[in-house]
């Protein structure tokens, strides 16, 4: 455990030392605050609207810091160094996907203005929104525990972040366009999809299902990372 | 061999998450932090739903890219979930104008339950009125009202702008058979009257009339009056409703600050100061030459009289009847709708209860003007609040609060300074601060090892 959170810390820290971390986070907060604007330009303080579309770009995100994981080390040729300690593959895994959960709360952090300003200006549910960055942070550290199995798989950067922005946006949007499908094929694509999840963490409730969802993705994603790592060593 | 170990280690991996998958959807276990926890279904609605054993179909006529569509289509998920009989669609009244003329809807926020070619109609999407028009439409039975006759009252079967044609067709929508009596030659009111109904009695009542309307409500009677000011009647209601704490003036309320398009006999009600069901859901109320009422509880006799309905403060009762505010008129606020409930005990376990809803306005029912604002809507919760059908469950569950952000260019430019340009803009500032220390570092650096080299 004690090598995961430095494998964590040092990626914590490489991200908060470069441009790209500096860029990436000061882009998404930008994008954060036009959608922002959007929610709150339909005349009503609450911000359901606005942590919807945030669930999906914090996803999006984290399929971008997690390409950096392995795959960047595989590159720069610091992974066969890493595999060669004597740290377990688990252990590697956690470390890589602890080091993402930690940037992404820092990110969502920042966005705390957001809520700050509708309640400056109007008068939000609480509820929801403590809720909505339950469901956020949820989205965010499962395609990070797939993003960081797609980084184990690959050497390619942006492969890695394709499949899980793929994987992301495959579920994402096939929810939605089950929405007409009846049957079993249409239940299971919504059930498959990340908005079918999320959309109760937006109105305030936190679901037994919602939560196994989510947490089966990380799970799922952190055992398939280490079984990767496990083969690689 | 440590590749099939790893092939089949994954597999497991996977059955694993969708056997605990399969488990878990099924259960509908949840924490509710929303205010009032709206969107968890009470025990009374998880029965009620269980208990549908035919097709339901809800229909929510709902502006369909608001907020209040997401909430309503989440909350009806969760009644779809219990029982999967139930299937709900929302329909944008604007978009699909003909859908909502087949259903006769006008306004937006209307449910329509659909069971067993029964219908019952919700005033809201909110646990509290759909789970009560499930169960009057499952239910089916039809409550009857009796319409009181004989003293020029506007008529159901008169589809003309003073008729009540429409008012017909939504109480017959909603599970109510009306009947007219006419008392005019004497009898009491009919074993079987669910409610009684005096809707603008043009001329007086006879004594007799008064007498059998009388008994009839102090023997758990329902009444629903509509009484008119002096221009349009002369008949003297207060023999009948002052026994349940409510009088009414024959004198004309007008209100500047609230007439309609400048009718100053035209009021728009916007003030609601009661928690009475009947005006929970109805944003506001268009009348036309109404009169005022005065209301008083008497909890000694188990009298309470809710003050449904005022005008705002600039309005008032015109007594002198100049049409213009004087010292001789009553200053508003003015009460033009209220409704009285009396319970008394009348044996070691009976309770009786007389329920009386009286207006100052009947022309707000007629064709003409059932369609403002929300006239339907406090019609149709006054006689579901007189036959006890305004909550049919015991459901906690609070309508949702309005919170309203009007959207200005200060707003706007507020949220667009901080949350686009200033959050952004701080976090690029310290990536570039931190950049100009670690170069600086590295220069610092340089230097000295160029002096150590030198020296």
């Amino acid at each position: 455990m004690r090598a995961a959170a430095a494998i964590a810390a040092r990626d914590l820290r490489a991200t908060f030392t470069s441009p790209f971390g500096y860029g990436l986070v000061a882009g998404y907060l930008a994008l954060a605050g036009v959608l922002l604007v959007v929610a709150l330009s339909a005349g009503e303080a609450r911000l359901d609207g606005w942590f919807a579309p945030l669930s999906l770009l914090t996803g999006l995100l984290a399929a971008l810091l997690t390409m950096r994981t392995l795959a960047e080390e595989e590159r720069t040729g610091s992974l066969e160094l890493l595999l060669s300690a004597p740290v377990r593959a688990g252990n590697v895994v956690l470390g890589k996907l602890l080091g993402v959960t930690a940037v992404l709360g820092v990110v969502l952090a920042a966005t705390v203005t957001a809520p700050l300003v509708t309640a400056a200006l109007g008068d939000p549910d609480a509820g929801p929104i403590i809720t909505g960055y339950v469901g956020v942070a949820l989205v965010g550290v499962a395609v990070a525990a797939i993003g960081v199995a797609a980084s184990a798989s690959t050497a390619n950067q942006l492969v890695a972040a394709a499949i899980a922005a793929g994987v992301l946006l495959a579920t994402w949007f096939g929810g939605a366009l089950a929405g007409g499908l009846p049957g079993a094929p249409g239940a299971l694509l919504r059930y498959l999809s990340p908005s079918t999840h999320v959309d109760g963490f937006l109105r305030g409730t936190i679901a037994i299902a919602d939560v196994v969802y989510f947490g089966s993705a990380v799970a799922l994603g952190a055992v398939l990372a280490s079984l990767v790592v496990r083969v690689r060593r | 061999m440590r590749r099939r170990r790893a092939l089949a280690a994954g597999l497991v991996a996977v059955a694993l998450v969708v056997a605990v998958n399969a488990l878990a959807a099924r259960s509908t276990a949840q924490v509710d932090l929303s205010a009032s926890r709206r969107f968890s279904l009470t025990t009374e609605t998880r029965d009620l739903v269980k208990a549908v054993v035919r097709p339901l179909r809800i229909t929510a006529f709902i502006y369909e890219r608001g907020g209040a569509a997401r909430d309503a289509r989440f909350l009806l998920d969760r009644y779809r979930e219990l029982n999967d009989r139930i299937d709900y669609r929302l329909i944008d009244p604007d978009e699909k104008p003909a859908e909502a003329k087949r259903y006769a809807v006008s306004s937006y926020s209307t449910v329509v339950v659909e069971y067993d070619g029964r219908r019952a109609d919700a005033p809201e999407v909110s646990e509290v009125q759909v789970s009560s028009a499930i169960l009057r439409a499952m239910r089916g039975d039809r409550q009857r009202l009796c319409a009181i006759t004989g003293h020029g009252e506007p008529r159901f079967d008169d589809d003309g702008p003073g008729g009540l044609s429409t008012l017909a067709q939504l109480l017959d929508d909603n599970g109510f058979e009306v009947g007219t009596i006419d008392l005019t030659g004497g009898g009491a009111v009919p074993e079987g009257c669910r409610a009684v109904l005096l809707l603008g009695p043009a001329v007086a009542l006879a004594p007799a009339e008064v007498s059998a309307l009388q008994a009839y409500a102090a023997k758990q009677g329902r009444l629903l009056v509509l009484g008119n000011s002096g221009l349009d009647s002369d008949a003297d209601l207060n023999p009948l409703l002052e026994p349940w704490g409510i009088s009414i003036s024959q004198a004309i309320v007008l209100d500047p600050q609230r007439s309609v398009q400048q009718d100053p006999f035209g009021l728009v009600v916007q003030r609601f100061p009661t928690t009475n069901p009947i005006v929970r859901a109805v944003p506001s109320l268009q009348l036309t030459l109404a009169t005022g009422l005065l209301a008083q509880s008497d909890e000694s006799k188990g009298l309470t009289v809710s003050t449904l309905a005022t005008t705002s403060d600039a309005g008032y009762l015109d007594a002198d009847q100049s049409l213009t505010k004087t010292a001789a008129d009553i200053r508003g606020p003015i009460l033009v709708a209220a409704a009285a409930d009396a319970s008394r005990v009348s044996g070691p376990s009976t309770i009786e209860r007389t329920r009386v809803v009286a207006v100052g306005n009947s022309h707000f029912a007629t064709n003409e003007f059932i369609d403002d604002l929300g006239n339907r809507r406090f019609l149709l919760s006054a006689l579901l609040w007189l036959t006890e059908q305004e909550q049919l469950l015991t459901v906690g569950a609070a309508p949702p609060q309005p919170r309203q952000l009007p959207w200005t260019n200060e707003r706007q430019a507020t949220v667009v300074a901080v949350a686009v340009i200033g959050v952004p803009g701080a976090v690029l500032g310290v990536g570039a601060a931190q950049w100009l220390v670690a170069k600086r570092g590295r220069e610092r650096g340089r230097r000295r090892r160029r002096q150590d080299r030198r020296r």
